[in-house]
């Protein structure tokens, strides 16, 4: 990176650290801290609850998966607009009435501490672990780039967040996210802006879209119904829909965010505004993607992006063969270039297979001269693409951005996990009758204690790509379970206290059963198994212990 | 605080909701739609 884009970058952190501060008002109090004094203009918290799903790897992750494949993990999303209708006709009207701090809360009031613990404790167990992984993907990937180590890289991300969240609470959280969001988006639109500009030097637009149809990249709807398949249509209407449901309604990360709004009327509309705009923005990421394939299919590529073992295959045993390969791959490139300027489909798609055989063929060679069995490039192609075709000054704020999105979905998070810990444990469970300057230095500490615990799980979890699944599949294990108590706690009159609990173990132990005996079956349909067991059960359960 | 009137407002939206469902519809059907032209 140029000077002036290390500036931009040193900037752009220092600024959002002070803003962030600086709007934080009312926090001299739990209600200022946690909830902003229920304050916050719809659009800011439609922002924050969009931030707090983008991190840093759904930029640079999205956009490496859309290079490879296309625009088929769009349908992920394809249940989120109807979960955000149902969300703003049910839970949103009763949390802003309850007048809680937690989702957890309302369940002791509906059900009783049995319940509100168990979920709250699930909640934590899962966010804990996965806000490290959510510091230690991107930090891999800026590591890389940047040529830092990755503790370090972790610390340059957390420091600035955990600072600002615990001084400022949930309203610099908030805040921040607006302005990282801002920057998000202006940074992919300027990327797409050079992608179509650098491929028009060669090609007009309309024909090279025609090339990416002719890979299937554009084909983003899959109207199969395959239960193994992950992202179709119908795992994404039916499974997402259970997944957003649970998401949104009963993670603490999200309703919290929701919580803060001024009224139902201003909560309904920051939900609504995610159920408009995140489709489009997802499709702006992957579009991103499959223009930077098209970009590539003009300019020459690297064979492979992750160039973080070039050094050590260089000097192994495998070097002979890896240079023999760059050969081949330099060769077709050349050919798939002129295959698609002479506009010959066939001949592209011919090319364009080979390439990718000799891809998987580098990347072997890699695992073996190396011994990572886990290599893999998909998270370093627009990074690549960032850093040797931007302009000077984009680069930086492109960086920029992703610093914010790490930083963005992380403080949403950290902000969720101390409001747990203080409502759902320390002050229901442990100091019942403190003051209130007690409780919000306590939550300050735990969020800078929460901030240090998931350092420290980044910094391991960079390390261990085994662990990042083991988290990443944890998140279905139990988010269709707990959606199945709120169902039962918010749709029904006849559920006890006993049939949520054990209908709540009984989901749990569905979808782990699931999960290792018929691993077949695509994680998003987990949800769905998870709630539809906690409602049977629990309902069968509470007929009994009535 | 205290509660207000305008915590509590709560006004239908169902003219919203239909059209986040009808936005939603569209964008799935012109995507299937882009996926067959250029398959």
């Amino acid at each position: 990176m140029s000077p002036i884009d290390w500036g931009v970058l040193i900037v752009y952190l220092s600024w959002m650290i002070w803003d962030g501060l600086r709007r934080s008002t009312n926090t001299d109090k739990v209600e200022g801290y946690f909830l902003a004094s229920r304050s916050l203009p719809w659009w800011a918290v439609g922002l924050s609850v969009m931030a707090t799903q983008m991190s840093a790897i759904t930029i640079v992750g999205t956009t490496g998966q859309a290079y490879a494949t296309g625009l088929r993990f769009v349908q992920f999303y394809f249940g989120l607009p109807i979960a955000m209708v149902i969300l703003s006709l049910t839970v949103v009207p009763f949390f802003t009435r309850a007048r809680v701090y937690t989702a957890y809360e309302y369940l002791e009031r509906r059900f009783d501490v049995r319940v509100r613990t168990a979920t709250s404790f699930l909640f934590l167990i899962g966010r804990a672990f996965s806000l490290g992984v959510v510091l230690a993907a991107p930090a891999v990937v800026i590591s890389t780039i940047l040529n830092w180590s990755i503790p370090f890289t972790v610390l340059v991300i957390a420091i600035p967040m955990v600072f600002y969240t615990s001084f400022g609470g949930v309203q610099a959280v908030a805040w921040t996210d607006v302005k990282q969001m801002v920057v998000v988006v202006f940074c992919m639109a300027a990327s797409v802006g050079v992608l179509i500009w650098g491929i028009t030097r060669d090609v007009p637009l309309g024909h090279a879209i025609s090339l990416a149809g002719a890979t299937g990249r554009l084909q983003a709807v899959d109207t199969r119904f395959d239960l193994a398949e992950t992202y179709t249509l119908w795992s994404g209407l039916i499974g997402g829909l259970f997944l957003s449901l649970s998401y949104f309604g009963c993670d603490q990360s999200q309703v919290q965010r929701y919580l803060t709004a001024k009224s139902i009327d201003e909560a309904r509309h920051s939900l609504l505004m995610s159920a408009f705009v995140k489709i489009p923005l997802q499709l702006l990421i992957l579009a991103t993607g499959v223009l930077v394939f098209l970009f590539y299919s003009f300019q020459t590529p690297p064979m492979l992006f992750n160039r973080s073992y070039d050094a050590q295959v260089a000097a192994g045993p495998y070097a002979a063969e890896y240079s023999s390969l760059q050969r081949e791959f330099d060769q077709e490139v050349a050919a798939r270039t002129q295959a698609g300027k002479a506009n010959d489909t066939a001949q592209f798609l011919a090319s364009d297979a080979r390439l990718k055989d000799l891809r998987a063929k580098a990347a072997d060679v890699v695992k073996k001269s190396t011994g990572d069995q886990r290599y893999s490039d998909v998270n370093y192609v627009f990074p690549t693409f960032i850093t040797t075709h931007l302009p000077v000054g984009l680069v930086g704020l492109m960086i920029a951005a992703i610093f914010a999105a790490a930083m963005s979905a992380s403080s949403g998070e950290l902000s969720a996990l101390s409001s747990a810990t203080i409502m759902d444990f320390y002050k229901r469970h442990f100091v019942k009758d403190a003051d209130d300057a007690h409780y919000l230095r306590a939550s300050k500490i735990s969020t800078a204690a929460w901030g240090l615990f998931s350092c420290f799980v980044a910094m391991f979890a960079a390390n261990q790509g085994s662990l990042i699944e083991v988290v990443n599949r944890y998140g279905s294990f139990f988010y269709g379970s707990i959606l199945g108590v709120f169902i039962l706690a918010l749709l029904t009159k006849r559920a006890t206290a006993t049939g949520a609990f054990v209908g709540l173990i009984a989901g749990m132990v569905a979808v782990l059963s699931v999960a290792f005996g018929m691993p077949w079956i695509a994680f998003l349909w987990h949800n769905l198994i998870g709630a539809v067991v906690v409602v049977i059960v629990g309902m069968a359960v509470s007929s009994f212990s009535r | 605080m205290n509660d207000s009137p305008g915590q509590e407002r709560d006004t239908p939206m169902t003219g919203t909701y239909i059209a986040v469902l009808v936005v939603e519809a569209l964008i799935i059907l012109t995507l299937w739609i882009l996926g067959r032209m250029y398959s």
